[in-house]
């Protein structure tokens, strides 16, 4: 009777025991166990990340400050941040001279000068010469800068005197506002965009001051008078 | 009269019950080693867990403070990276006008002279005049043969001016290898 009462009170303790261990699992281990392999997740997010930027921090190194400067100003003389549309034009008139034509008159709408986002500007720019430089003067004119698209192209004899008239596109692109987050990889140029840098740091560009020289003294009593 | 000891034999029942109990009590401890083996595994993994954490932070930390020494580079290759990409969309999509002018003056036969060439995109329109009609065919149909460059001739005009010569007008699409 003794031994049976044993049995029976040794049971209900590992009965007991059970129950705990699963109110015990259910309550506090489940969720540290939830919460160890959210933080093992976390981690190894944190290292994929890790090695991103240390990747891209291995690229900006192996970047050099000082041709990295002299190639962006060539490509901000490519494509320039702000409507440079005079400097288009003169560029496109000393090309022109350059290959015995000469300006007569072009139209322009420049718009607002200091833009957001990508921007063209439109032109219409008429040429007149001898007809046998006209060739030379069009491949002249798509090696200025800032860089011109060449939309469409008239030309016109009359009396050996050769006008030709140019629908040019050229582009506008502001300066980058933010350097996007720090694990986005450095954007590199594609061997193809390498081989257009070097074409293009062939082509010619003049500063407005270089063409037009120093302006006189400002100021005057009556404007509407030359 | 002692009454300590049971020497009698055990019912068969007894026996079968503490057989049950016995292998109830091992069932029980393994579950129980496991049960401990496992929280022990847990707290291990726990703690390797959170100083691998600790590590990674630390070098992420440190990694993106460098990152951000470089900041002026990274912003230049941003602004020439745009700007390549651009310029490399125009260059691509050109149309080498002085190339398409040498082309047509190839086939260009005497008594036959071009007043006017319009060049936009994959179409050129070309206007002239010519002192015979025999002039204008023989250029067509040399601008017709393969591999001249031009591909879909169409006369759009022709018409006799008071001096006697004829103004025409064609088009042609260039053609791109």
């Amino acid at each position: 009777m003794r031994t049976q009462f044993l049995i029976a009170k040794q049971n209900l303790f590992l009965l007991f025991l059970g129950i705990f261990l699963v109110i015990f699992t259910w309550v506090f281990l489940w969720p540290k166990v939830n919460q160890v392999f959210e933080s093992k997740k976390a981690v190894d997010q944190e290292k994929i990340r890790l090695g991103k930027i240390k990747a891209k921090l291995a690229d900006l190194k192996g970047l050099n400050e000082f041709e990295l400067t002299g190639r962006t100003e060539l490509s901000l003389r490519v494509i320039p941040s702000e409507k440079k549309f005079l400097e288009v034009l003169s560029n496109l008139s000393q090309a022109a001279n350059s290959k015995g034509l000469s300006m007569e008159g072009f139209q322009v709408t420049p718009g607002e000068l200091a833009v957001k986002g990508e921007n063209k500007l439109d032109f219409q720019v008429c040429f007149i010469g001898n007809s046998a430089n006209v060739d030379d003067f069009l491949e002249e004119a798509g090696k200025v800068l800032p860089i011109v698209d060449i939309k469409q192209v008239k030309i016109d004899t009359q009396d050996e005197v050769t006008k030709t008239d140019l629908s040019l596109v050229t582009l506008f692109l502001p300066l980058p506002t933010s350097l996007g987050s720090l694990d986005s990889p450095v954007p590199k140029l594609t061997p193809e965009e390498e081989k257009v840098l070097s074409m293009l740091a062939g082509f010619s560009s003049l500063t407005v001051k270089e063409l037009v020289g120093e302006f006189g003294p400002t100021g005057r009593k009556d404007p509407f008078k030359f | 009269m002692s009454s300590g000891i049971n020497l009698l034999p055990k019912q068969k029942a007894d026996l079968e019950k503490a057989k049950v109990l016995r292998k109830l009590k091992w069932i029980g401890g393994a579950i129980l080693a496991g049960y401990v083996l496992f929280l022990i595994g847990l707290l291990t993994f726990s703690f390797f867990t959170s100083s691998a954490e600790q590590e990674v932070k630390k070098e992420l930390s440190a990694a993106e403070n460098e990152v951000k020494k470089f900041k002026k580079i990274e912003s230049l290759q941003l602004t020439l990276k745009g700007r390549v990409e651009a310029a490399s969309k125009i260059v691509k999509n050109r149309v080498n006008q002085k190339e398409l002018l040498g082309r047509i003056q190839n086939f260009v036969p005497s008594g036959l002279s071009l007043t006017g060439i319009e060049m936009a995109g994959d179409k050129v329109s070309f206007t002239g005049e010519t002192q015979n009609l025999d002039s204008l065919g023989d250029f067509l149909d040399r601008l017709e043969k393969p591999d001249t460059g031009w591909s879909s001739i169409r006369l759009k005009s022709l018409l006799r001016n008071v001096n006697g010569l004829y103004n025409f007008t064609f088009e042609a699409n260039p053609v791109f290898k």
